[in-house]
């Protein structure tokens, strides 16, 4: 044996190999195959990750596994190296998470039976978010395109807003931890937002899998303040999309759902006073055929009260007619005037003659 | 309250009153002219109001690393 070897007892040895791991590693993401999964006391967990060539030993607590895990599933472990002095060597579990279609796809499936079992995903648990929010959160990641979506269309739509934007990784193992931080940092502030606004753009299942997460589904679900989850594209459903208040199918959807569009409120106070103008036109219309039909009315009845007055003065007329004596005249009859006793002279018109004459002889009929 | 200190959802609501006004039963064409004009101001108010808001976004400086 050299002198210059170093000689150790075994817990300085364990204390010298955790420094070493702490300096060169102080942790790392190990993607493999679960194996010999066991819980313990249902809270310690042991498994192992292995490859086509190696295999290495987990450690953590159930509160670390923040996805459900099968054996056969493929996985994404973030922890940390370290050699116990009790239990030899293994990886402290920080958080893990499913990778590959497959494995993800049966995460998600065992995890939302879990959760929807406690209701989280209830639609009696849904609130509705603010009509017009003046102070929103946002959390994303402002190098993603799904932020500038969102922070595009918000900021065409809407304006007079505080919006105050957490920027969090929104993919990879220590993706959720950080949406977590964020959650209940806008929580517990002393001046919340009133609305909180989870967005990511489009991605394959990997990409998108920081959003199965249980440890961020229950943050979204115990939020108290609304949440608004826009994360992937339209066939995109992830659990926190499930949890939230109300999900959006991207984020470009996430900022229409969230604000109204101020250009469609111009045009349709455009439009209110626009049809201002056929109301108006259609009373003074109204009233003018009410007019119209007033002053037709009456010359309908002075036109009838002329007639009538031309009937009566017709009739009275005709009437007057009757009355002249010519027209006894002209019927053969004739107009005695004078004193009708015998000896006297009287006067006789007829139609043609005026006649003086004696009378000669009056007689009692 | 002057007009101006009015918000938008209060303009937009006297704006539907006013309108709503013209469809109902209270409508005379002796006040129509002045409601006319008293909308079409709201109306452009509105319009103004809207276009110069502007959002003030703030991004956190502080970070969600685990600590």
């Amino acid at each position: 044996m050299e002198t210059t070897d170093l000689r150790l007892g075994v817990s300085d040895f364990v204390a010298v190999i955790n420094q070493t791991f702490d300096y060169a590693v102080p942790s790392a993401v190990i993607i493999g195959e679960v194996s010999g999964l066991s819980i313990r006391q249902g809270k310690w967990v042991r498994f192992k990750l292995k490859d086509d060539a190696s295999s290495v030993d987990f450690f953590g607590s159930i509160y670390q596994m923040n996805t459900p895990l099968e054996d056969g599933m493929m996985v994404a472990v973030l922890g940390k190296p370290k050699l116990s002095d009790k239990w030899g060597f293994s990886v402290s579990m920080q958080s893990v998470q499913a990778v590959g279609e497959g494995s993800i796809k049966r995460s998600f499936e065992l995890l939302q039976k879990k959760l929807e079992a406690e209701g989280l995903f209830d639609v009696s648990r849904k609130r509705a978010l603010p009509d017009l929010p003046t102070h929103i959160g946002v959390i994303s990641s402002t190098e993603a395109a799904g932020y500038a979506d969102f922070m595009k269309i918000l900021q065409a739509r809407w304006g007079g807003m505080n919006v105050e934007v957490a920027r969090t990784l929104v993919q990879g193992v220590r993706a959720p931890g950080q949406i977590i931080r964020a959650i209940e940092y806008f929580n517990s502030s002393g001046n919340p937002p009133e609305v909180l606004v989870l967005v990511r753009g489009g991605g394959d299942a990997d990409d998108l899998a920081a959003f199965n997460d249980e440890a961020l589904v229950r943050a979204l679900a115990a939020s108290r303040i609304p949440t608004l989850v826009g994360v992937g594209h339209e066939i995109d459903t992830t659990l926190a999309d499930l949890v939230a208040d109300v999900r959006a199918a991207t984020p470009t959807n996430a900022a229409q759902l969230l604000v109204p569009d101020k250009r469609e409120i111009i045009e349709r106070s455009r439009t209110m006073v626009k049809m201002m103008i056929p109301s108006i036109q259609a009373r003074v219309n109204e009233y003018s055929r009410e007019k119209d039909d007033l002053v037709s009315g009456s010359e309908v009845l002075i036109n009838e009260r002329l007639l009538a007055f031309k009937q009566e003065l017709e009739t009275t007329v005709r009437l007057l007619g009757e009355y002249n004596p010519m027209k006894v005249l002209a019927r053969g009859y004739a107009l005695v005037r004078g004193e009708v006793q015998v000896g006297k002279a009287i006067e006789v018109e007829t139609k043609t003659t005026i006649i003086q004459a004696e009378v000669t002889d009056v007689r009692k009929r | 309250m002057s007009e101006k200190d009015k918000t938008i959802e209060e303009k937009m609501n006297m704006l539907r009153e006013t309108a709503a006004w013209f469809e109902g039963d209270d409508f005379s064409l002796t006040m129509a002219s002045e409601k006319f004009e008293a909308a079409a101001k709201l109306a452009s108010e509105i319009e103004h109001d809207l276009e110069k808001m502007e959002n003030q976004i703030t991004l956190l400086k502080r970070s969600f690393e685990e600590a």
